[in-house]
């Protein structure tokens, strides 16, 4: 009996210690499902505050951003959510209806097909991801080699030898998509225009002269910084310069 | 006052059978002004005496806009002297037109024409600069009139003969109360006509008029100090606050004709005549037609507010005292057959502004924008009646359906009060209808899905984990430990296991060198037994000097050592089958001697050569 009390004090003990940020999360969800959209927003941005980050994390905060029509804020984390999750169904979805209410719409550059294919498969996964997937294929591939060089049946030796230089060579591609989605994390940086409405500049200077307007919620591309300008690159392609207090970076 | 006219008329009627001789024809052009600013009205007065006026041709009034006529007879004079009659009235009559200038400069109207005892004549013509709006009527200086007879003073009827007043039935109402403005008409004197040109502009009111369609004036006497009026209520008008504060209404003005009884002097030579002492005095009286404008008094009102605190959200600003009643006219149907709903306020107040209910009808239900009819009176006492709101609702689809009901709020003026009426909810049966085969045909085509609306999907309640902001696997410690332990554990295993393999192969060399070797040495010492004659240990010698070398030589552990498993092995080293026969012949013989009590067929002598034979004759064949 004591024994017992003893093994359930210890649980309790364990779930008690479940993680602060972990309650936070539960917290907002609980004030996002009574419409408390703003406590929701708050309860979230604590967990980030404590410099934490996960995909759910990021797009519940894009959906109370969006119950509150906050558009901008809406679009910056699902995309932040996207970054960590490429793939998800729901992520994707809801990118997508947020990205529906924004005053901006831009036809996308066209890129050469093939290169198009090769991005949206290396896009498939985060790098993280992409960076298991390639252990996991090292792995195997090595259990071949092992069964190739220790097999004393031909058949056998034969079939893993070619199945082992055939990993090892998936092993090496997924290795490069992993490094070549780690530097588009690394070197992309894109960002949300939350000002209403921009002028888009030919150069970092007011007086320059005004190229295109953009407004709230359009995804941009930085591509360079000037003291308090950044140059930015839109889906078709027109650049400009804009202040860096009206965006920011995913 | 008609009724004076038209005895009046008989009268004139008779006279102008006797048509008096000395009587002249003539017409005279009237207006009061010969300088009239743009847009003003004024107006024009022809009058033709002393005849009998079978036609009139009025003037062209180029430049000027006529927005009203009128016309009448009578006011001349009929004289009796010592029972006799002396001057008959000579039918006076009259055209008077309302002008309005149109453009600025100086015109001149025409003569107008009239045919008197068969004869045209023609007056004069009159002159009018119109100047720019906004400057005052200059009353003419050179009268055109050739009237014989001149007015006094008084025929301009005083303020205080007729006037208007505007009276209101509450000072202090809520926005949306119904107020009703009165415009009397209080005069001592006969009113030949009125005109009241517009209604103020009701800014900040909804104004509905009462009056209108009534063509009975309410008429009624009353004393004023010592004065006895007839009253005239000549306009009501129901008005509605639309925003609290003070609220101005605006004077009405209305124009109006007086009939006013004047002294007057007659020019006349005939007249002058008679014109002697002997006549006592020589002012007769006479009825003339007099203009006049009347202004009624500015009205103020102070609008209240409708309390906020308890308004509830349906309010749409319905003020007064309303019932409400909806009424379907059947809760069971077929499809496709039609059902009405009504939905009907009844009561006082701003039924005007009530909106259409905003009810909720199923989406199976076929629906139109309902029927809207107004069943409004305007009484005296101000606007009653009832709006009903007609729906048509076609069901198309077979079930039980449930029209939610609708709430009607309004302020309550009595209990000061907002007043929540509830419609009834209403539960329709449907049935599939029988003949409407045609309709189930189509409806087997299935339907798309019907999206009401699109959200976004709903927050995802289960947190895989989290990492740190700007940590990642890729490029961690854990990944280069992960990616370089299966590597490193791969190397290592086959480095063990090569050096393990390497071992073993060495163990069998050497024993393979040495397995001649030993076989010797246990010969040797075979030898040496037999020497003595030792039996037993003898064989045993030999026996493992076999075994040993087999064992040694074929790399068979000594646990694994059979006859068969020898057999198999040597078949492997391709070994003949002889030799494999006389190894076996050799084992079996010694075990046969070193076992059998009377020492077996063959001499240990024979044994001990057979073993050193077959070891040599194995050395030959496994080099």
């Amino acid at each position: 009996m004591k024994k017992l009390f003893v093994i359930i004090l210890l649980f309790i003990s364990v779930f008690s210690f479940a993680d602060d940020n972990t309650i936070l999360l539960e917290k907002g969800n609980k004030a996002y499902n009574d419409k408390f959209y703003q406590e929701a927003i708050n309860n979230y941005l604590n967990v980030i505050k404590n410099g934490l980050e996960s995909p759910s994390l990021y797009y519940n905060l894009g959906n109370a951003y969006f119950k509150k029509e906050e558009y901008a804020a809406a679009i910056l984390y699902f995309e932040k959510a996207k970054k960590l999750n490429p793939n998800d169904e729901d992520i994707l979805y809801n990118l997508n209806v947020a990205n529906s209410k924004i005053v901006d719409k831009i036809d996308e550059l066209p890129e050469f097909f093939l290169l198009n294919w090769y991005n949206a498969f290396v896009s498939l996964f985060s790098f993280n991801t992409w960076a298991i997937i390639g252990i996991g294929l090292l792995v195997i591939s090595l259990a071949f080699l092992t069964l190739y060089l220790f097999s004393k049946t031909l058949r056998i030796r034969k079939i893993s030898f070619w199945v082992s230089i055939v990993l090892f060579m998936f092993t090496f591609l997924t290795f490069i998509f992993t490094q070549t989605q780690y530097t588009r994390f690394k070197t992309n940086k894109e960002a949300i225009i939350f000002a209403a409405s921009v002028t888009v500049k030919s150069s970092p200077d007011e007086k320059s002269t005004d190229l295109f307007v953009v407004h709230e919620g359009l995804k941009v591309q930085i591509t360079d910084t000037a003291g308090e300008w950044s140059e930015i690159k839109i889906a078709n392609g027109s650049v400009g310069w804009i202040k860096t207090a009206v965006f920011k970076v995913i | 006052m008609k009724k004076t006219k038209y005895i009046f008329s008989f009268i004139l009627l008779c006279l102008i059978g006797v048509n008096l001789i000395y009587g002249q024809a003539k017409i005279t052009a009237t207006c009061k002004y010969s300088k009239v600013p743009l847009n003003s009205a004024f107006q024009v007065t022809y009058t033709i005496t002393g005849g009998t006026l079978s036609s009139f041709v009025k003037p062209s009034f180029k430049n000027f806009s006529v927005t009203g006529s009128y016309q009448s007879s009578g006011g001349g004079m009929t004289l009796y002297v010592n029972g006799k009659l002396v001057q008959g009235g000579d039918g006076e009559a009259t055209y008077t037109y309302t002008l309005v200038p149109t453009t600025i400069g100086k015109y001149t109207i025409d003569a107008a024409k009239a045919k008197v005892n068969n004869e045209w004549i023609e007056s004069e013509t009159i002159t009018i600069e119109v100047t720019n709006s906004g400057s005052t009527a200059t009353a003419s200086n050179n009268s055109k009139t050739t009237k014989n007879t001149t007015t006094t003073s008084n025929t301009e009827a005083a303020d205080n003969d007729i006037f208007l007043k505007a009276s209101i039935d509450k000072t202090n109402p809520y926005i949306g109360e119904q107020v009703i403005v009165t415009y009397k008409l209080y005069t001592r004197i006969p009113v030949a006509q009125y005109g009241i040109d517009k209604l103020p502009a009701f800014t900040g009111f909804w104004s509905q008029d009462l009056t209108k369609g009534n063509d009975k004036l309410v008429q009624y006497s009353e004393t004023i100090g010592n004065a006895k009026y007839t009253v005239a209520e000549i306009r009501k008008v129901a008005l509605f606050p639309q925003k609290s504060g003070v609220l101005k209404i605006e004077p009405l003005n209305v124009e109006c004709i007086v009939q006013v009884t004047s002294k007057q002097k007659n020019n006349d030579p005939f007249a002058d005549f008679f014109n002697d002492p002997f006549f006592g005095s020589s002012f007769f009286n006479t009825v003339s037609n007099v203009e006049k404008t009347l202004n009624s008094n500015a009205l103020s009102i102070n609008v209240k507010a409708l309390p906020v605190s308890n308004q509830p959200a349906e309010f749409e600003g319905s003020v007064g005292k309303f019932t409400l009643s909806a009424e379907i006219d059947k809760t069971e149907a077929k499809t496709n057959d039609a059902i009405k709903l009504s939905y009907k306020i009844t009561g006082t107040g701003n039924l005007y502004l009530i909106e259409k209910p905003d009810f909720e009808f199923p989406s199976d239900f076929e629906t139109y924008d309902p029927d809207i009819k107004e069943n409004i009176s305007t009484t005296a006492t101000g606007i009653s009646g009832s709006k009903t709101f007609s729906y048509l609702l076609i069901p198309r689809s077979a079930g039980s359906f449930t029209i939610k009901p609708v709430n009607f709020v309004y302020f309550d003026l009595s209990t000061k009060n907002y007043v929540t009426l509830t419609s009834p909810e209403f539960n329709i049966k449907i049935e599939k209808g029988d003949n409407d085969e045609n309709t189930t045909i189509s409806s087997v085509d299935k339907k798309d899905i019907k999206y009401l609306n699109s959200d976004i999907r709903y927050i995802k309640t289960n947190n895989s984990s989290f990492t740190k902001i700007g940590s990642h696997f890729y490029g961690s410690l854990l990944f280069f430990i992960m990616l370089l332990l299966p590597i490193v554990l791969f190397t290592l295993f086959v480095i063990v296991y090569r050096k393990k393999m390497k071992e073993n192969s060495n163990i069998a060399m050497v024993r393979n060198k040495k397995a001649t070797g030993v076989a010797r040495k246990r010969l040797k010492k075979a030898g040496l037994l037999l020497k003595e004659n030792q039996k037993e240990p003898f064989l045993d010698e030999v026996f493992k000097a076999l075994w040993g070398y087999v064992s040694d030589k074929l790399n068979i552990p000594i646990s694994e050592l059979t006859k068969d498993s020898v057999s198999e092995k040597f078949k492997e080293k391709n070994i003949s089958e002889e030799l494999s026969l006389e190894f076996l012949s050799t084992l079996n013989n010694c075990e046969y001697a070193r076992f059998a009590p009377d020492g077996g067929s063959l001499t240990i002598e024979q044994i001990y050569n057979e073993a050193i034979n077959i070891i040599t004759k194995m050395e030959k064949e496994l080099k």
